[in-house]
């Protein structure tokens, strides 16, 4: 008996056996990549739930939020914040929600104010810097890793610091409230740009160069010609950096261009500050601007992401 | 040859921006000839539809004149200032505040009116006793007329009162002592309702889930207790300064202040008054509207805002009465002139008529803020009695004379920066009462040695 059952089961272990060793990788490649997906989707709710948060902030009601609603959907679900923070609500809908500011936020204005400072700022910067940091990475001339030094140390100097002199330099030159002035300090240059774009260039091979200068071609023409297109990915990549943090500058366009022509989003949300000063400020209608405020550069990030994480890839590459 | 036109092409929009953005300044400066415009600036929204009436009257009266008004947000509106006066952007005439002006008058950013008063016979002694002294430094030069003046009062949901089964009457008449808070207290507690629905005033009750407070706090400015302490500890008879206006010596370290100040902690404690945290972030206003506390202390500038809260009946009532009687602070605002403008004499007449019976009854009519003359007063409670709102609550300290005039001395902001963050640490309960003695002396060191 033994002997007849002996043989048929063991082809049925072995084979059980055989199926389980073929299945037991693939099995712990999915737990694996379970557990993977699992940890990561926690770090996007992680990092997500804020944005969330936000975004429930600002469809909520404001008298709610001020009960302490904890719910996870916006409590007294309302559009009226966004109408309010876009100029759309009329004075009675904000006065029956209790959310009257001061002043009035302009979103246009400030959104057309904050395109036309980034835009200037993003162009001045791609531009001088990309010169700047070719010179630094392939002119000789005496001095050169000496004057970069110090461009390396201004990069440690926090912006405060020059905040009171430049506004006084602003102030002098007359260029207060307008948009030169509130562009000047950024215009030119920043040392993160110059030595981003200097790392790049140095990757870039010197053969290259080597044969166009057979070629005949003179330094102006090497840099327009091969550097700038063998380095649109790293540009792209400064240009969008550039433009997110000029987007968020909040210090230097309040000190300089708080007047109603030319003042960016970041310093209209004022607008939804304390009214007056026994009253909070109204943080439904406040949370609706910024949300607002911060889409474009979300709509930015999303379109030229990739193309950024490619531009950091191959800075790996050199 | 792809590079070389998108270069040319970054060159020439770099060109075309700053083209247009140079043509667009150009188009903003250009303002020569016409009349003068005198920029004035404001903090609150609801003040602007009787000023801009007050514009619209000067104007006919004053061709050649057109007034500009800028209204921005209390929080930025002190900010802005000092920029513009560094800046030489600041508005013309400035709605000035007896906390800031000292400061300014110091730094030479406001101008002294006396020359013009005196070329034109403006007199001070038209308004509401005491309010035209303030605005009045040492050496008698004056920086603003008076134009308003406000006082603190108890608002109350009517409806929780109700709940509660306490009368409107019985606030009115409560009483108050730093030892067990008098009725006042009393009234508190039995307002607070925890989570469970115990009340303030019942055993049970659990001051860490509380659903309603009895009453609010706005821990917003302390050092001189404008909607917290300054009428209560008043009533006990404390003075905040040896005199008033420009004093040289604090008290905060006198018994009656530190009880005071001790009762408001021990309100938090027991949970019949929000933890700071909560009162800073919702604010008073908001907290009202949204049914978390019952009572608020609160000045008459806010009062449209609390009476528009749905579905309640609001009431107002005098702070309690303690031992000296019922007290509040009398504070007011004023319009000073910037030393920059280019326009003194029509920046002048422009504070001439904001100071003047013609513009103030507009203000009183308009029953947003008590004008400072007496008259104009009138016709604000009558505007406020038309509109259902019984203010007498903020006008009874005028009668009996109880009110407390703003304390002024030099180095206010300053001052600020200490009692501040000194009086709430107090309140979160981090701090002893006792620590008063040393900052007070702190305090007064400042004002000898600067």
């Amino acid at each position: 008996m033994s002997d007849t059952i002996a043989p048929s089961q063991t082809p049925a272990t072995e084979r059980a056996a055989a199926k389980s060793a073929r299945a037991r990788p693939k099995r712990d490649l999915n737990w694996g990549r379970i557990g993977a997906w699992a940890v990561m989707g926690l770090l996007l709710i992680i990092t997500l739930f804020p944005f969330y948060w936000m975004l429930r902030t600002a469809l909520s009601t404001n008298a709610e939020l001020v009960k302490g609603s904890q719910t996870i959907t916006p409590p007294g679900a309302t559009l009226l914040n966004l109408k309010q923070a876009l100029g759309l609500a009329s004075a009675q809908e904000i006065a029956a929600a209790g959310t009257e500011t001061s002043a009035d936020i302009n979103f246009f204005v400030a959104l057309r104010n904050s395109v036309i400072v980034c835009t200037l700022i993003t162009i001045g910067q791609v531009i001088f810097c990309s010169m700047a940091a070719y010179a630094f990475a392939r002119l000789k001339f005496p001095g050169r890793d000496k004057i970069f030094f110090l461009y390396l140390t201004a990069m440690m100097i926090p912006p405060v610091f020059t905040l009171i002199p430049n506004f006084v330099l602003v102030k002098n030159l007359g260029l207060l409230n307008t948009f030169p002035g509130i562009v000047a300090p950024y215009f030119l240059m920043t040392p993160f740009a110059v030595f981003f774009l200097r790392q790049f260039f140095l990757g870039i091979s010197r053969e290259v160069e080597e044969a166009a200068i057979l070629d005949g071609a003179g330094r102006w023409r090497i840099f327009r010609q091969l550097i700038i297109p063998m380095s649109a990915a790293p540009l792209t990549t400064l240009a969008v950096l550039t433009y997110i943090t000029a987007w968020n500058e909040y210090m230097w366009p309040l000190v300089v261009g708080d007047s109603d022509g030319v003042r960016v989003l970041t310093v209209a949300l004022n607008a939804f500050r304390q009214g007056t000063p026994t009253i909070a400020p109204p943080w439904a209608p406040l949370m609706s601007a910024t949300l607002l405020a911060a889409l474009p550069i979300i709509l930015l990030f999303l379109v030229l992401g990739r193309r950024m994480v490619d531009a950091i890839g191959f800075s790996g590459i050199k | 040859m792809r590079a070389g036109i998108s270069l040319r092409f970054l060159l020439a929009a770099v060109a075309t921006t700053m083209a247009a953005t140079l043509a667009a300044c150009g188009g903003g400066e250009q303002a020569s000839g016409g009349p003068v415009t005198i920029r004035y600036s404001l903090w609150e929204s609801r003040q602007q539809p009787p000023y801009q009436k007050c514009a619209n009257l000067f104007q006919k009266q004053n061709p050649g004149i057109r007034i500009q008004l800028e209204v921005t947000g209390w929080n930025d509106y002190w900010g802005a200032l000092p920029r513009g006066f560094i800046g030489d952007t600041a508005p013309d005439v400035i709605t000035d505040h007896l906390a800031k002006y000292p400061q300014f008058a110091q730094s030479e950013v406001i101008m002294p009116l006396n020359r013009f008063a005196e070329r034109d016979g403006v007199r001070a002694n038209i308004y509401q006793p005491g309010l035209a002294q303030l605005w009045q430094t040492p050496s008698g030069q004056r920086f603003g007329f008076p134009k308003d003046w406000d006082t603190v009062a108890i608002i109350s949901n009517g409806g929780m009162l109700q709940k509660a089964g306490l009368s409107k009457q019985q606030l009115d008449n409560a009483s108050w002592n730093p030892k067990d808070g008098g009725t006042f207290e009393k009234i508190a507690a039995r307002l607070s309702v925890d989570k469970k629905g115990v009340r303030g005033d019942q055993p049970g009750f659990d001051p860490a889930n509380v659903a309603v407070y009895g009453l609010g706090l706005d821990p917003g400015s302390l050092t001189y207790g404008q909607t917290t302490w300054a009428g209560f500890a008043r009533s006990l008879g404390f003075e905040l300064l040896d005199k008033n206006p420009w004093g040289r010596a604090y008290h905060y370290d006198d018994p009656r202040f530190m009880a005071t100040i001790g009762w408001w902690r021990h309100m938090i404690e027991k949970g019949y008054m929000p933890p700071v945290s909560d009162a800073r972030t919702l604010g008073q206003t908001a907290m009202f509207q949204g049914g978390k506390i019952a009572m608020a202390i609160d000045g008459d500038w806010t009062l449209a805002t609390y009476t528009t809260t749905k579905g309640v009946k609001v009431g107002f009532s005098p702070q309690p009465r303690g031992p000296e009687g019922r007290w509040s602070l009398y504070n007011g605002l004023a319009d000073s002139i910037w030393t920059g403008t280019k326009h003194p004499q029509e920046a002048w007449k422009w504070v001439k008529f904001l100071a003047s019976p013609a513009c103030q009854n507009i203000v009183g009519d308009s029953a947003v803020v008590f004008p400072a003359i007496p008259e104009a007063t009138q016709r604000a409670v009558a505007a406020h009695k038309k509109n259902g709102v019984d203010v007498s609550a903020f006008t009874s300290y005028l009668k009996d004379k109880h009110t407390i005039l703003f304390p002024i001395t030099e180095q206010a902001p300053q001052i600020n920066l200490m009692m501040q963050p000194t009086l709430e640490k107090i309140l979160l309960g981090s701090e002893q009462p006792d620590v008063l003695k040393s900052v007070n002396d702190q305090v007064n060191n400042l004002l000898k040695y600067h």
